[in-house]
């Protein structure tokens, strides 16, 4: 089968070279200013939400490249270390049961992959072309590399080659990739040793005594800049329980002056306790960003972040036109939604509740109209499209992955179609996909939800999963609903509560937002005394359910007895919704609206 | 390694005596085809495998095929959601069963890929160096029975990807990793495995035409495999035997030797053939690793019917033992 070149496919970022990520990268340091400081970070965002690139750009070759400076000049030198499951993780360790070996085990592993991959960096990007370090690089190997492994029970570790500073890295690198095998070796033996298991008796290096020490003696090299050391540590989460608690610990520890951990996760992320007791802390220990709250809360942001991100990879593929120009709408819908703009101004159409200007009227009703003349059956209501730039924006949910594995796919399916490279997605194609990504999302995406990757141990896993698929399915109706009424506010995609949450109701709201079928918020609370916690339906829903993805404003606050209904049994509450009317049911008296 | 078709009627007369016969009970009416066809007095000691993590779907095979071997059965229980119980209890038991055993057979139809992969790996550890095993597969005229092609499913949901027990591989830090699909149906597991792992380097091997079932099974692994494609960058494609335990070997041992600067990882999710293809693989190259994408749950009532047929091949035991010593 011939490779096809999709502008729109994954790109793993240690996977690219420093000038395709700086060709590719939009620049969102201003939105995460934390990361490029000195401190230990948490960078938190589902999978897709930019943090692996993010961590690439901050690379020094790329750094070097995109400030147009030398390496000496840099304010970091910072290093990819990406966390694989399958090299740290390995079910051979289940069975080591006693806690103090585990941590112990746990901390010079992680030790030896992080030097490896720091020590193999440097041999790749030739820091000292003309040689002028050598002696420094060899002394620092020597000194404080070789000689600290020797005490850790290494003595056999050499240089191999010492003709360039490259070589002397890639000697250490070396070095640390036999000592990470020789645990790897070890599981091995542990596999089937059922009644006496394996004894390890290899090196065994720690962050605080080895690992930290070597770096800081690293960052004295004339070669190196001044500032400190980063260790991005990309996807945390796939680390054991132990490994994660040593990583607190390395966290836990006030290095960051020196070295500074930047750890990105997806929101998995196993515990945030110590070895010792006590858990890291934000922002005593390190300051946390999550990606997602801010390009949920600021929308003209993202928007603006993902248009930059397409046309980009269009350029970089050969394809010279605009994001919108790319993902055309349908013309049609779009020419009918204007017309109704245009009767809204022209008063043709009552619209309660009407805006400080007529151009808000427009903005908040001419589509909402447009859709609701389409509905009266679901059938009706599917044929509204949702191509169009924007609008598939929108349906990411602030999320850059949503925008562009669907894109990717619609791209193929182009592809497929015309047997060409597409300079333009249909938006007979566009909606198709976006369709078929929402329906997946309520089908086998929710089947996704597993036990194993709770956060909520205590909860009755089954029964929680079931109530948020039925929560989901009521609110989602009860939109729906509520954009085809005459409602004042038509577009609803949020719920809070109005009587103090409950815990049986708040956990199933968490098992949807970890799984990312709701995002979380804060709004002043019904009584005015201060804030409740706003829960916002993912807009990937929006196609499933017939909804606007541009809608953003309307919210409901919701008793806790009415969301349990919803939870238990939503057909019974969709067709109270039906018969009554949204407004009856909901006891609407202003844009806010409460169940009752 | 000559693989030969045998219809399910000629089981009776065709299978010859071990000193063990190796089983698991399963939801799929295949668990079933191949020990009630064969002679049960053939047989010294047959081992009952069933999944604990399923009991109630597959309680009733397990009782029908304990029942059907009498006396000389075992029950060997294993647990999707425990690994290490499962290697313990395999190990235990095949200790027990097979370690004197010269000849061994083993219907691989309906263990999950995840076990029948430690079975290789303990009977790889075990066996005297004299044993010959012999391997029995149920072929499945269809799967997602009764279903079209765009609905067909096997499992849904991916509960945990971890590293298959005994074939850690040789992993380094200074390599990316090559990671080796064999896919089916089952592009959610795929998926799954590619964003957890984000390989630099994805193969994904899928059926040739003539193998599939159905030409539809063939168009739906394509289509499968297409949208993968889409979606991510550095996807190549490849037909591998799923049928041909030997071929399938020699695919995947080219596919290793082309790109040795890489850590190679293998998820096989194909036949359960091309599964003893890989796991083979495994033990003559300790470098290359297996992973297990386990699935949240299987489609119970309808994943499989059972053919008529089964393949049959056997390898020595020292071959495998030559492998693990290189």
């Amino acid at each position: 089968m011939p490779r096809e070149i999709n502008p729109f496919a994954v790109k793993t970022p240690e996977g690219l070279d420093a000038a395709e990520t700086t060709q590719l990268f939009v620049d969102v340091f201003t939105d995460f200013f934390k990361v490029r400081e000195p401190g230990h970070s948490m960078v938190n965002g589902p999978r897709g939400s930019g943090k692996s690139m993010m961590f690439r750009y901050l690379e020094p070759d790329c750094q070097c490249l995109a400030n147009k400076c030398e390496l000496q000049q840099l304010d970091f030198f910072a290093v990819l270390v990406s966390i694989k499951n399958t090299e740290l993780n390995f079910t051979e360790f289940r069975r080591v049961s006693d806690e103090y070996f585990n941590t112990v085990l746990s901390e010079h592993i992680l030790t030896t992959y992080v030097a490896a991959k720091v020590f193999n960096y440097l041999a790749g990007i030739e820091i000292d072309p003309k040689g002028e370090f050598l002696g420094e690089v060899a002394t620092f190997a020597k000194t404080a590399v070789l000689t600290r492994l020797a005490i850790c029970g290494l003595p056999e570790a050499v240089l191999t080659d010492e003709t360039s500073s490259s070589a002397i890295f890639k000697s250490l690198a070396s070095v640390f990739d036999i000592a990470y095998r020789s645990i790897v070796q070890y599981a091995r033996r542990l596999s089937f040793s059922v009644d006496a298991p394996a004894v390890y008796q290899g090196p065994l290096c720690g962050y605080l005594d080895f690992l930290y020490p070597i770096l800081c003696d690293l960052r004295q090299l004339p070669l190196m800049p001044d500032g400190p050391l980063y260790l991005l540590l990309d996807d945390a989460d796939m680390l054991s329980e132990s490994q994660t608690r040593v990583l607190n610990s390395w966290i836990s520890t006030r290095t960051s002056h020196e070295v500074s951990l930047k750890i990105s996760t997806q929101l998995r992320y196993k515990t945030y306790g110590k070895v010792s007791s006590g858990t890291i802390e934000s922002p005593h220990d390190y300051s946390e960003v999550n990606i997602t709250d801010l390009y949920t809360t600021n929308r003209g942001k993202y928007l603006a972040r993902v248009r930059e991100i397409v046309e980009k990879r269009l350029t970089c593929s050969g394809i010279n036109c605009s994001a919108d120009e790319f993902f055309p709408a349908n013309k049609a819908q779009e020419d009918g939604v204007q017309q109704i703009g245009e009767e809204i101004r022209s008063g043709k159409h009552e619209v309660s509740g009407r805006g400080y200007r007529a151009s808000d009227d427009v903005v908040r009703y001419a589509r909402p109209i447009y859709m609701a003349n389409l509905s009266g059956s679901r059938k009706s209501a599917s044929s509204y499209s949702y191509a169009g730039f924007e609008q598939l924006v929108h349906v990411s949910s602030g999320l850059i992955r949503y925008f562009l594995e669907p894109a990717a796919l619609m791209f193929s399916e182009q592809q497929a179609e015309t047997s060409k490279v597409p300079n333009q997605i249909s938006p007979k194609i566009q909606n198709r996909e976006i369709r078929r990504m929402s329906d997946n999302l309520m089908s086998s995406e929710f089947e996704k939800i597993d036990e194993a990757t709770v956060s909520q141990s205590e909860i009755d896993f089954s029964a929680t999963k079931e109530k948020l698929r039925n929560l989901i399915a009521a609110l989602g109706g009860a939109f729906r609903r509520k954009l085809v009424s005459n409602a004042a506010e038509r577009r609803v995609f949020s719920v809070a509560f109005s009587d103090a949450p409950q815990s049986d109701v708040v956990e199933v709201f968490e098992l949807g937002v970890q799984f990312g079928y709701f995002q979380k918020s804060a709004i002043g609370n019904k009584d005015g005394t201060g804030r409740t916690t706003l829960y916002i339906l993912t807009r990937r829903l929006a196609p499933y359910f017939g909804l606007d993805p541009s809608g953003f404003a309307g919210y409901l606050f919701v008793t806790n007895e009415r969301l349990r209904e919803a939870m238990h049994n939503p057909s019974k509450l969709l067709r109270k919704i039906k018969e009554r009317g949204v407004d009856e049911v909901l006891g609407e008296e202003r844009q806010l609206s409460l169940f009752e | 390694m000559n693989i030969v078709s045998t219809s399910l009627s000629e089981a009776h007369g065709s299978i010859e005596a071990a000193d063990v016969f190796i089983c698991s009970a399963s939801f799929e009416d295949r668990s079933t085809s191949i020990p009630l066809a064969v002679a049960k007095e053939n047989f010294e000691r047959t081992i009952v495998a069933h999944n604990q993590a399923y009991s109630e779907h597959v309680e009733s095979s397990r009782q029908v095929l304990l029942s059907h071997f009498g006396s000389n059965a075992v029950d060997l229980e294993l647990n999707s959601n425990a690994p290490l119980l499962s290697a313990d209890n395999l190990f235990r038991v095949v200790s027990e069963q097979c370690q004197q055993a010269q000849r061994i057979v083993i219907d691989a139809s309906t263990f999950t890929h995840e076990t029948l992969l430690m079975l290789i790996k303990v009977c790889s550890v075990l066996l005297s160096e004299t044993a010959t095993i012999e391997f029995l597969y149920t072929r499945a005229s269809e799967y997602s029975v009764g279903d079209n092609a765009n609905d067909a499913w096997l499992s849904k949901g991916v509960r945990e990807i971890r590293t298959v027990l005994g074939f850690t591989g040789s992993p380094s830090p200074m390599q990316s990793t090559h990671l080796i699909l064999l896919a089916g149906f089952e592009s959610f597991r795929a998926l799954s495995l590619i964003r957890e792992l984000e390989p630099k380097m994805i193969s994904i091997g899928h059926g040739s035409k003539e193998e599939s079932a159905t030409e539809s099974h063939h168009d739906t692994n394509l289509t499968s495999v297409r949208r993968i494609r889409s979606m991510f960058e550095a996807v190549d494609t490849f037909e591998i035997a799923c049928y041909c335990p030997e071929s399938a070997m020699k695919t995947i041992e080219t596919l290793i030797s082309e790109n040795e600067s890489y850590n190679t990882v293998i998820a096989p999710m194909n036949t359960k053939l091309s599964t003893i293809a890989a796991g083979f693989c495994a033990l003559r190259n300790e470098s290359v690793q297996l992973c297990y994408a386990q699935p949240e749950y299987y489609n119970f009532e309808r994943y499989s019917a059972a053919a008529a047929d089964f393949f049959r091949f056997s390898v020595d035991s020292a071959a495998l033992k030559a492998t693990l010593l290189r």
